[in-house]
């Protein structure tokens, strides 16, 4: 067991280790050959074509389907560690926003903090520190069904980013999000693994991927099609080959950018 | 966490509950065919010797021990269903539960074995209603899915009532069925310390499991994936909650017959007042059943009417029009939202 704050990162040991990774679901591979490592400042940008198996790769990550091949965490084989430990190591977000209950967006943030066995208690400052990151203060006592869709993203990313694991596992945290939102929360993500927290996250915000992100992971088919910093993707073409059309990566004042057509 | 006015809503709905409670158990113990003062009902509690002991001690007290724990019991299953399914609409009935065990009631009864009042008739229900909790308990282990889980409680729910009606129309002894059926309606009169001692145990120990699920139902306010992702063994989870439904139902069914739409209710009643929060609302579902389980049972004792009323009568007609309320009323002022 590990206990809660004694979680010791190095920086030459990845935090994330798959090799040769595969998901097998009625006898069709819907993820084959995954290998990545995620070192601990790490923002893993994964971007695909809808359907290529980008929530599949996340949610397999955070422990919620079963893989074969070697996937590892802090150094041990994924499967082999309790639910428990997992959510100590791990927050995840899922790309459904659902919720059962009316609840205020301040108690839907604190759900964060509710990993198994962990009071949740009095843990108001983080999650105050959690909505302003991302510059929803202001909604923190409206309840969450009375939110627009955009809104409502925002506090279920705030929920996922008050968790005081060290792994972020975030799909589509950008989904119907404004361009400024989009900016704020990538710029979130991008800190959180600078500062020694790593991130990994699916896209359709190619360029803001391209220009926050340390890593592209790039599927198609549950294939991986390229796996490398934001500089060599865009002297590549994977970007075309992943979505069938005409990728233009090109320099901005903000850094790179991407345009598409045929 | 919550704010403080939120907390304070529940706590001020807590006490003004074991408040109505402790009102309902007096009125409870005063109410019924023979008049008794103040003087006699205490007398008659205090003392076995008086001469209105037998009335109170053997007749009304078991009755209020019984819808009180009967009635929490309901109110707390179907919070812990609710906070469960993830919906508001949930009530234990949707898991097969009280079909089942007025089905093993009936079937003991009308093969004519025993005697009515006999032992067999709860052991019979409760057998049956475990029997169908662990249909669906192994449905729960090989297919995680909150959803089959509720198609397996329905198939069952329908196949025992079906069960129930062929052996009402089977029945060559019409005294039997007007048994059956009277028994079926839900009712606490004429129950014993007996009943008390063979259904209570089980209530508690039902009501303990939910209650200790209830960090649980909390993470799962915001779907599978995320309670799972905080360390909840979901599967786990929800073997717990039907076991826990499963001893409730099946030990309160089988004394009282079937008692409707409390469940469906008491959560509602007090939902708003725990700021949304599935685990926050067990406790004060639990107190909301069981006033209102004694105040239809003193309720039905006060109705003229040839016979008595059946409990069940009651908190059907007065939960029926508020199940079209909550149809009726805007869905997200009730429930969340999904997608």
């Amino acid at each position: 067991m590990i206990p809660p704050g004694l979680i010791q990162v190095r920086d030459n040991i990845p935090l994330m280790t798959w090799r040769d990774v595969f998901v097998v679901e009625d006898n069709r591979y819907l993820l084959k050959n995954i290998c990545f490592d995620l070192f601990k400042d790490d923002f893993i940008a994964i971007v695909g074509p809808n359907g290529a198996g980008k929530t599949t790769l996340l949610r397999t990550a955070a422990g919620l389907l079963r893989a074969d091949g070697y996937a590892a965490i802090m150094q041990r084989q994924s499967s082999g560690l309790t639910s428990r430990e997992r959510a100590r190591l791990i927050s995840y977000l899922p790309q459904q926003r659902d919720f059962a209950w009316p609840m205020s967006a301040r108690s839907v943030v604190s759900l964060g903090l509710s990993t198994f066995g962990d009071k949740a208690g009095e843990h108001s400052l983080e999650v105050d520190d959690s909505l302003r990151s991302l510059g929803i203060s202001h909604l923190s006592d409206k309840l969450v069904n009375k939110l627009s869709g955009g809104e409502r993203a925002r506090i279920f990313l705030a929920r996922a980013l008050v968790s005081s694991s060290p792994i972020l596992i975030a799909d589509e945290p950008l989904n119907s999000l404004d361009p400024s939102a989009q900016l704020c929360a990538i710029e979130v993500l991008a800190k959180r693994a600078a500062s020694g927290r790593p991130v990994i996250a699916a896209f359709h915000e190619i360029g803001l991927a391209l220009r926050h992100a340390t890593k592209i992971l790039i599927i198609r088919d549950g294939h991986m099609l390229a796996y490398a910093p934001p500089s060599t993707i865009v002297e590549s073409d994977a970007l075309s080959r992943a979505y069938g059309v005409k990728f233009n990566c090109y320099s901005t004042p903000y850094g790179y950018d991407v345009t598409f057509g045929r | 966490m919550l704010s403080r006015s939120e907390n304070g809503a529940r706590t001020r709905i807590i006490i003004l509950l074991c408040f109505l409670i402790f009102g309902l158990s007096l009125s409870a113990l005063f109410v019924g065919p023979v008049q008794l003062s103040i003087h006699e009902v205490f007398t008659g509690l205090f003392f076995p010797e008086a001469e209105t002991g037998l009335i109170v001690r053997e007749l009304r007290l078991p009755r209020l021990i019984l819808s009180l724990g009967f009635g929490a019991g309901l109110g707390v299953c179907g919070a812990a269903a609710q906070a469960l399914t993830r919906n508001p609409l949930a009530d234990p009935a949707i898991f097969g539960a009280p079909q089942a065990a007025a089905f093993g009631a009936v079937l003991m009864l009308s093969s004519g074995i025993p005697h009515v009042l006999s032992f067999y008739l709860p052991l019979a229900a409760i057998s049956f209603a475990a029997l169908s909790m662990l249909v669906v308990v192994v449905f729960v282990v090989s297919e995680r899915a909150i959803v089959s889980v509720l198609l397996v409680g329905i198939a069952l729910g329908s196949l025992f009532g079906a069960g129930t009606s062929f052996l009402l129309s089977m029945s060559e002894n019409p005294f039997a069925v007007t048994e059956i059926v009277f028994w079926l309606l839900g009712s606490f009169s004429d129950r014993s310390f007996v009943h008390v001692g063979l259904s209570l145990p089980f209530i508690i120990l039902g009501c303990a499991l939910l209650f200790r699920c209830g960090p649980a139902y909390r993470a799962l306010t915001l779907g599978e994936d995320t309670a799972r992702s905080l360390g909840y063994n979901i599967g786990l989870t929800t073997a717990v909650t039907v076991l826990g439904i499963a001893l409730t139902i099946g030990a309160g069914t089988a004394v009282v017959g079937s008692i409707g739409f409390v469940g469906l209710v008491a959560p509602h009643l007090v939902r708003a007042a725990c700021a949304g929060d599935p685990s926050l609302t067990l406790l004060p579902s639990f107190l909301a059943g069981a006033c209102i389980t004694t105040a239809a049972d003193i309720l039905v004792r006060c109705l003229p009417s040839s016979g008595e009323l059946h409990v069940g009568v009651v908190t059907a007609i007065t939960g029926a029009p508020f199940l079209l309320y909550i149809a009726m009323k805007k869905q997200n002022s009730f429930s969340g939202v999904r997608g």
